[in-house]
């Protein structure tokens, strides 16, 4: 935590959803402090590659592979390639997510499926994935990047909020199935966080929300990357299944 | 070194958890306000590191008895360092047992020792924070409460009762820029478990899926995450050092 490079000195990662928001502070911090980072993204070609040539500049080893995580036969590749590149897995940052908000009535089948599908399918897809790499080395460090939402609920987020408390249900159990391999899983559900998912908020919406948020701000995505980096880190070495909430006091 | 020209309060830093917090700190550059519960332990008490010529280290000596008796500690500390920018309060481990053996004196022993006194230190270093309008107060303790332990009624019980005071404490401060999380420890080796528990802590650690007790570096590390600016949009929280035991 003293100096940059210190705390993922050699480390390999992924990073699901590494191109924009949360993702994108995580692959940069966990660079940052010397991990290799493999990014893996969905759509945002401008917002990866621009990232990537800012970490190169800085010498950095970042990698990029776009795919979606509802893809088995993509996150097969996703760490095959890793490997293949880097050699090993340490660090996977379940990270890919996203939101269609709606009242439930009006909700169709296909909103509700495609949050799953992002959120609860992809983040189980990517870690049996990677287990099998960590489970042979006998390592690894799985991050699960849950909600306050999956927490504490949120009217109009029915598939988003059941997504993430799946989430949860997922890192407990799998850090108890893994734990004897030395691989900790842990969550972090942040709560509000200046990213594109709440830029479509109007500010009087975002003014009612803040009520909400004892420390009264929105997060920075440098706040959960951070949380990732304590994670991710020999820092936290005897923590695992635990959900850390990066919420400004939102969910006690 | 994030904690550079910062001061924090350790209370028992004479305990080993103490002992290994005061370390990761001070290895962050922070400067040393040790809390001992003695003036022997005070006289006796050394750090295994070499303080850069901008870091200070000060024992202090209180049984923390009452409000008096903190507020004489913080009055010195607050002369000698002019500040306290992070408190790490460690609840102290004392006899417990099965609520059926237990004595209520003995329930009243983990009140007086961790209860009491973090209330007192909240006030007092709040006073201090609140002018800075910063500033990180971190509890530590056995999170067993969350769970429940029948040899240890008493830890249960005040761990409880602290980390009801941490979310108050975070819901009052939160104006001020003060950050309040807790470092809530499972079976952590060098903690001085009462005799009959530490067969009992064995079986534990046999059951969880980890295989190993923790140290109290593991906690360490953790009260480091927590005092530094890594962990700045964190309140309320109950930071979780324990293998996996309370999930």
């Amino acid at each position: 935590m003293s100096t940059s490079s210190e705390l993922l000195s050699e480390k390999v990662a992924i990073v699901t959803g590494g191109s924009r928001g949360i993702g994108r502070a995580i692959a940069h911090g966990f660079a940052e402090h010397g991990a290799k980072v493999m990014i893996s993204y969905a759509s945002a070609d401008d917002a990866a590659e621009s990232l990537v040539a800012a970490e190169r500049r800085e010498g950095r080893e970042v990698t990029l592979l776009k795919g979606s995580v509802t893809d088995a036969t993509y996150v097969k590749h996703l760490v095959a390639e890793t490997k293949a590149r880097y050699g090993r897995i340490d660090i996977l940052v379940n990270n890919a997510g996203v939101v269609s908000d709606k009242w439930m009535m009006m909700m169709t089948d296909a909103e509700w499926s495609r949050v799953i599908d992002v959120n609860l399918n992809g983040t189980f897809l990517c870690c049996r994935e990677a287990i099998k790499s960590m489970i042979s080395q006998r390592s690894g460090r799985i991050i699960n990047i849950t909600s306050v939402s999956g927490v504490v609920g949120r009217a109009g987020q029915t598939n988003y909020a059941a997504s993430k408390g799946g989430i949860i249900g997922l890192t407990k159990s799998l850090a108890r199935e893994v734990a004897r391999f030395a691989i900790l899983v842990n969550a972090i559900a942040p709560g509000f966080i200046q990213t594109d998912m709440i830029a479509g908020i109007s500010q009087e919406e975002m003014e009612r929300a803040l009520t909400e948020v004892p420390v009264k701000r929105v997060g920075n995505p440098a706040d959960v990357a951070n949380a990732a980096l304590y994670l991710a880190s020999e820092l936290a070495n005897y923590t695992t299944g635990h959900v850390l909430h990066v919420d400004g006091g939102q969910a006690m | 070194m994030q904690l550079h020209g910062k001061t924090a309060l350790i209370i028992h830093g004479d305990i080993p958890l103490g002992r290994e917090i005061a370390l990761a700190l001070g290895m962050e550059g922070a400067s040393l306000a040790i809390h001992v519960s003695n003036p022997k332990a005070a006289t006796e008490y050394s750090l295994d590191i070499a303080p850069s010529d901008k870091q200070a280290v000060e024992v202090y000596a209180s049984t923390l008895v009452d409000h008096t008796a903190v507020k004489a500690m913080f009055d010195k500390v607050r002369a000698r360092f002019g500040g306290i920018d992070i408190l790490v309060f460690n609840a102290k481990p004392q006899p417990s047992d099965t609520v059926k053996s237990l004595s209520v004196d003995d329930l009243k022993l983990h009140v007086d020792t961790d209860v009491k006194p973090l209330f007192w230190c909240a006030k007092e270093v709040s006073k201090l924070m609140v002018a800075r309008k910063s500033g990180k107060i971190i509890p530590v303790y056995f999170g067993i409460s969350a769970r429940g332990d029948a040899d240890l009624a008493s830890w249960s019980a005040s761990g409880g009762a602290i980390f009801g005071l941490v979310k108050c404490l975070a819901t009052e401060f939160v104006r001020y820029g003060i950050n309040v999380n807790a470092v809530s420890y499972g079976y952590i080796e060098d903690v001085a478990f009462p005799p009959h528990v530490r067969t009992a802590v064995k079986d534990y650690v046999d059951y969880l899926d980890i295989r190993r007790a923790g140290t109290s570096r593991d906690v360490a590390q953790a009260v480091r995450f927590l005092a530094t600016g890594m962990s700045d949009y964190m309140t309320g929280q109950n930071l979780y050092v324990n293998g996996g035991l309370l999930l």
